[in-house]
Order: structure tokens, then C-alpha cells, then sequence
């Protein structure tokens, strides 16, 4: 088997490899920028959280609508994360319970109230369960290729607009909240964006495994760079990296892309944490 | 006169139903560097936190420089404790410090030169300008502090609150922090500062409030700064003698 066979034969091969990439690249990409915000605020978890409460969400506009339209799937989505995003707050705010432990118990019990839904009333609806969670890259129709686009430039550009203030209430809350940054706003804005990206990247890597193109990236980045648009670069670049590299292993081996994506992201983590050498304690002693 | 810088009254915060801070009442005078001292667990963080609104209180009033919070904003600096802080997070010196600018600019706006410059000569001032480019994670802990306080210079309020900067520093950041408040108290601005160390206590700070849930004493140092009012914010857990001086000394915090 000669070089020109692995890399480069598959890409005279039709459309979808061009696409596929695309697609994956796409998804690594705006997982990826959004990744970092969550991982820095300790929401790392909040990422599987989201990615589960999608599936009520789209039963629930499919049930409300009748449709399955992406417009309807968006909404749906948008407004389960929000109610998530919510409920958690309003779990932490009254004490009591602890902020993983809220997130956890939210999140499955709405997740399980889809499954209840998508199963006693919507089983004749064309949500494909196996879908949501595995997902298809190469079944991606072209109006969800637009979206994912337009989608990615979104958070692109509004990571660049409120770069400052989201910086700031990434990094030091209480000072941002002091300073008159709307912290809140802020927040319901980045788990608007997850909910929205996790539906949108559904199609393409499924429920499960976004959540792996949310945090890996951020993870691995996190390790090799030390101011934050460094990160978000580096964990740009692992998301399409993952997302070039599963393409080829998934053509090499005939198997799920979407598996392929996240088993060479996390090659790349650990061969990151193996290189890098930054001290991991939380700082230099006094 | 002027306006209190700070006047909190009736202040009362629970955490869970347990009260932790109850019926507190002050006011702070401008031009005057106050320190909180009293046992763990005495609610002082809570104290400085509940003042700035980043905890609900469940009764009180709080007004800065005679105003609500709200339009006081910009006057007001707070520096966090040292464990608060994510030291992880991948950002430099620089990027810090400017960051004491982000209330001038709203939500889209970038730094000025000004703001820039502001944020050089906090550092020059603090004498961490050659860190700089550093990691937060890479500082040791009076690098770290220094960093902070030169975050709150740029941001240039009137009144800083201050939640034990002096823990984990070394000698000499906890000497330059006290000249510095000494250096801006004398152009006029005020401080309130959490404090656990007290053998200090009555050279750093102008006046002293002793805490415990409530307030005990308030007022000059050297008039707080008694056996008598120590040993009852503190109960037993104190061993205070008297001094040639009448004031106290502490043989065991």
C-alpha cells in the first residue's frame, strides 16, 4: 500500500470524503471554540448534560409542532438547554446540594423524560434514536452544512465581540460582576450556544460523542498554551485535526467516523500531556 | 463632611438557615485604612462580599460614598482572597492587570492606550513589570498578590477591599502592600482589609473592626486593640496579656 493510496486516493473517491471533512471539521471546530469556555468555568460536565437534554428538547418541538424541521429541532433544543441551565442554577442557588450532583440529576431525569415521550407519543416521528446518539457524518444533508457554517461563523464572531468581558467573566467572576459585565447574560449566552451547536452537530457525531469534540480540545489545549486565544487556536486546531485524522482512520479501517474523530482526539490529549511539561499543581508555591 | 466611603447597616447574611453575619452596622471614614480582624469563621470574607452584592444578604443597607452599589461601581475595588483565584487559567500578568480597565470600556470596546499605560504603570509601580508575559500559575504567591493589587491600581477606585492579601507572601510583598495602602491612604483613598495576622494589626491599620458574627469594637487602633475587646471577640481562643502601653498582647492566635 503506497502513501498515495491512504491519503490521497480517498479524496478522488466522490463528494462525500470532501464533505465528510468538512462536516467533521466543522463540528470540531465550534465544539471546540465553545469546549474551552466550559472547561475553563469548571462546566466540563455541563457539556454531557447538554448534549443529553437535546433529545427531550427535540421530542418535546416535535410533539409542540408536529415537525421535524430544523427549525422547530433548534428551538427545541435551545429551550431544553436553557431549562437545564436554569434548573441547575436554581439547584445550586438554594444550597444543599452540590453543583455536579445538581447537573447530574437534572440532566438524566430530563433526558429520561424524552425517552418516555420520544417512545409513549412521538414513536412514529423520524427522530432515529441510534442517530441522535451515534450520529452520521457521511449522512449529512447540505442545508445542515450551511447551518453548521453559519453556525460556526456565529461563535467565531461573538467570541471576537465580547472577547474582553468574556474573558474577564471566565476567569474571575465576582470581579467581572463588579465591574457591571452582565456575568449572567454571559453565561445563558455560552449554554444557549452549546445547546444549539450540540443539535446542530447531532447529525454529524451524535449526542454522545460531541461531548468528546466539546472537552478534548479544551483539555489537550489547555495543557500547551498559556494566554486564553492561544487555547482557543490550539483547540481549534485538535478539533480539525481529530476531525481529518478519524476521517482517515474511518476510511482505513470502515468504521464509525464519529468514533474515529474521538479516538484520535484523545491520542492527541494524551500525547500532549506526555510533552507537556507545565507544571499541573495550581502554581508555584509561595 | 464627606460621604462615608462605606456605611453597612443592619447587615445580615445566613448560609443555610445559620445566621453568619447578624445586625452588622459601620460606617468607614474616607482617608482611612481599616482592617477586619476576628477568628476563623467569623464571616469577615462574608462581610466584604455581602458589601459588594456578590452575596444575597437577608437584611441591610448598604451604601458606598453615600450612593447604592449600583452607582458607585466604577469607585470600588475588590482584591480576592489568593485561593479564590484560578491560577490555572491560562492568561498572563499583562492580561490581568489590564483587566482593571474592563469596567471603562462596556461591552464591546478595547483598551485605549491609556488604559494601557495605566496598566504599566500599575505593574511598574508594583515592580512586576518584568513579569509580565508570566503565567499566573508561573508567580510565586507575592507575585501573585502583587498582581492583583496591581490590577486593582489600574482600575484606580476610591475604596479598595481587600480579603487577606497577606497570606502565602513573602516578607517583602507584605511590606511593599502596606506601604502602597499607606501611599494611597494618604492620597486620600480608603481600605478595608480582611486580616488574620495580629501581631501586625496595630502598625498596618489606621482603625480596626473586630468581628465575630457581630461586630464587638470599632474605632482607632489604638483604642480597639485592647485585652478586654479582643478577648471578647475572640472568646477563649486567645490568650491576651496587657502591655506596658495598656494595649494588648497576644501570646497564642
Amino acid at each position: 500500500m503506497s502513501l498515495y493510496t491512504l491519503f490521497i486516493e480517498p479524496w478522488t473517491w466522490g463528494d462525500w470524503m470532501w464533505r465528510g471533512t468538512l462536516v467533521a471539521s466543522l463540528v470540531g471546530v465550534v465544539c471546540a471554540l465553545l469546549g474551552c469556555f466550559l472547561y475553563l468555568r469548571r462546566l466540563a460536565l455541563m457539556s454531557d448534560a447538554l448534549a443529553h437534554v437535546a433529545l427531550p428538547g427535540l421530542v418535546g418541538a416535535f410533539l409542540l409542532t408536529g415537525s421535524t424541521g430544523p427549525a422547530a429541532m433548534f428551538l427545541g433544543a435551545l429551550g431544553s438547554g436553557l431549562l437545564t441551565t436554569g434548573l441547575v442554577e436554581g439547584i445550586r442557588r438554594a444550597g444543599h446540594t452540590r453543583d455536579d450532583a445538581a447537573i447530574g440529576v437534572v440532566f438524566t431525569a430530563l433526558f429520561a423524560l424524552g425517552v418516555i415521550l420520544l417512545t409513549a407519543f412521538a414513536s412514529d416521528a423520524d427522530l432515529d434514536a441510534s442517530c441522535v446518539l451515534f450520529g452520521d457524518v457521511l449522512g449529512v444533508p447540505t442545508h445542515a452544512v450551511w447551518t453548521l457554517g453559519g453556525l460556526t461563523l456565529a461563535v467565531i464572531a461573538a467570541i471576537v465581540a465580547l472577547w474582553r468581558p468574556l474573558h474577564l467573566a471566565t476567569f474571575d467572576p465576582d470581579t467581572a460582576r463588579l465591574l457591571g459585565v452582565p456575568v449572567g447574560a454571559l453565561h445563558l449566552g455560552l449554554m444557549g450556544f452549546v445547546s444549539i451547536t450540540t443539535v446542530a452537530s447531532f447529525q454529524a457525531v451524535g449526542a454522545i460523542l460531541v461531548v468528546a469534540a466539546l472537552i478534548t480540545p479544551a483539555a489537550t489545549a489547555h495543557l500547551l498554551t498559556r494566554r486564553l486565544h492561544a487555547m482557543l487556536l490550539v483547540a481549534a486546531g485538535h478539533g480539525a485535526l481529530s476531525a481529518l485524522l478519524g476521517m482517515y482512520l474511518s476510511v482505513w479501517l470502515n468504521c464509525s467516523t464519529a468514533g474515529a474523530m474521538v479516538c484520535v482526539g484523545a491520542l492527541l490529549y494524551f500525547a500532549a500531556l506526555l510533552w507537556s511539561r507545565k507544571p499541573r499543581d495550581g502554581g508555584a508555591p509561595p | 463632611m464627606s460621604a462615608p466611603a462605606l456605611e453597612i447597616r443592619g447587615l445580615s447574611v445566613r448560609y443555610d438557615q445559620a445566621p453568619v453575619l447578624t445586625d452588622v452596622t459601620f460606617t468607614l471614614a474616607p482617608g482611612r485604612i481599616t482592617g477586619i480582624l476576628g477568628p476563623n469563621g467569623a464571616g469577615k470574607s462574608t462581610l466584604l462580599k455581602a458589601a459588594l452584592g456578590l452575596l444575597k444578604p437577608d437584611a441591610g443597607e448598604i451604601r458606598f460614598f453615600g450612593e447604592p452599589r449600583a452607582r458607585a461601581r466604577g469607585r470600588v475595588v475588590y482584591v480576592p482572597q489568593r485561593s479564590a483565584v484560578d491560577w490555572d487559567f491560562p492568561v498572563t500578568v499583562a492580561d490581568v492587570v489590564l483587566m482593571g480597565r474592563y469596567g471603562r470600556l462596556g461591552l464591546l470596546g478595547r483598551p485605549s492606550r491609556e488604559d494601557r499605560e495605566a496598566a504599566q504603570a500599575a505593574m511598574a509601580q508594583l515592580g512586576i513589570l518584568e513579569l509580565a508575559s508570566r503565567q499566573i500559575s508561573e508567580l510565586s504567591g507575592g507575585q501573585q498578590q502583587r498582581t492583583f493589587l496591581a490590577r486593582a491600581l489600574a482600575q484606580g477606585g476610591e475604596l479598595i477591599l481587600m480579603d487577606e492579601p497577606f497570606v502565602g507572601v513573602d516578607a517583602r510583598t507584605e511590606e511593599a502592600i502596606v506601604a502602597l495602602l499607606h501611599q494611597l491612604r494618604d492620597a486620600g483613598r480608603t481600605a478595608l482589609i480582611v486580616n488574620h495576622d495580629l501581631q501586625t494589626a496595630r502598625r498596618y491599620f489606621d482603625d480596626l473592626l473586630l468581628l465575630n458574627r457581630r461586630v464587638f469594637a470599632h474605632g482607632p487602633s489604638a483604642e480597639v486593640f485592647t485585652p478586654e475587646a479582643l478577648s471578647a471577640c475572640y472568646g477563649g481562643r486567645l490568650a491576651v496579656l496587657s502591655g506596658e502601653d495598656g494595649a494588648a498582647v497576644v501570646l497564642a492566635p
